[in-house]
């Protein structure tokens, strides 16, 4: 009983990988979950799709084993964290830095259409669309810890 | 069989099927589309269907996603390469995009309502 008296927030943390046949997996369950945890189909959508994004850029750029994924629906706030995080090389989280400065100061739909319009000159796998996307699809929060080679992507919904 | 006698594109988890309507030709999108690079696959696909359109004189595309649960961020720069194929095109070869959306499903209303942002004038949504 102790447990449940504990707990205020509703939280999941997974640690796999990482690989690209877990995300899939791991978007239907959050959607799953989340659809009935939050009682609303769109946020639970939003959410994980975003989750489903950055694992994504996980597996690409990940330097070494290890990927953990962490849920927090803090109920007071009425706010979502959704936080990735996983080791890369030094000349992704410089890219990383990069991207994430840009996209939060900037208009989240413009912001999408100009990555839209890189994306089409782009000749290597990558689309750089994910965060861009995330942003401008929930207006969420995008903010990144980095230590040493562990890098941190934490996305912030405002469920209200 | 559609009159390009263009296969359909079959992966794992999804289907792009390419038939004939009245007025052109209709991209049908069924299941997720979440490969890590679903380049290879899509790109050369689409790009026939865009020759052959020119060729034929073909003035109207419909993607139907209707039924296309998931599309990661890859997809949609496959999406993307193709409309910024038509916006340079002299106007006797131009033609125009109609997406049909499903309202259900939450990332199609926004995504691909960008998407006819990029071709200002060559795209028409219809949500579902």
């Amino acid at each position: 009983m102790d447990l449940f008296k504990n707990v205020k927030n509703g939280f999941i943390e997974m640690i796999f990988g990482p690989r690209w046949t877990y995300i899939a997996t791991v978007r239907t369950f959050l959607q799953n979950f989340l659809s009935i945890t939050l009682a609303d189909n769109k946020w639970a959508d939003v959410i994980s799709m975003a989750a489903s994004e950055l694992l994504e850029n996980a597996v690409k750029y990940a330097s070494e084993e290890g990927t953990k994924i962490q849920v927090e629906h803090k109920k007071e706030e009425n706010k979502l964290y959704l936080h990735v995080e996983n080791f890369t090389y030094q000349e992704n989280l410089k890219v990383l830095k990069k991207e994430v400065d840009f996209i939060n100061n900037g208009d989240p739909q413009e912001v999408y259409l100009k990555k839209m319009q890189e994306a089409a000159l782009r000749t290597d796998g990558g689309s750089q669309l994910g965060l861009a996307r995330i942003r401008y699809e929930s207006n969420a929060t995008i903010s990144l810890d980095v230590d040493g080679d562990l890098v941190k992507v934490t996305v912030i919904f405002d469920l209200k | 069989m559609n009159k390009f006698n263009i296969d359909n594109v079959i992966t794992e988890k999804a289907n792009v099927e390419l038939t004939d309507i009245a007025t052109g030709v209709k991209v049908t999108f069924t299941g997720d589309i979440d490969v890590q690079n679903p380049e290879p696959i899509f790109v050369p696909y689409f790009e026939l269907i865009h020759s052959k359109v020119i060729e034929n004189g073909v003035k109207f595309v419909e993607l139907d996603f209707t039924k296309l649960t998931f599309l990661n961020s890859s997809g949609i720069k496959t999406l993307i390469k193709w409309i910024t194929k038509v916006t340079p095109l002299p106007t006797d070869q131009k033609y125009r995009f109609k997406i049909i959306a499903n309202s259900e499903i939450t990332w199609q209303e926004t995504s691909l309502k960008m998407l006819a942002m990029l071709a200002p004038g060559l795209i028409e949504i219809t949500i579902k």
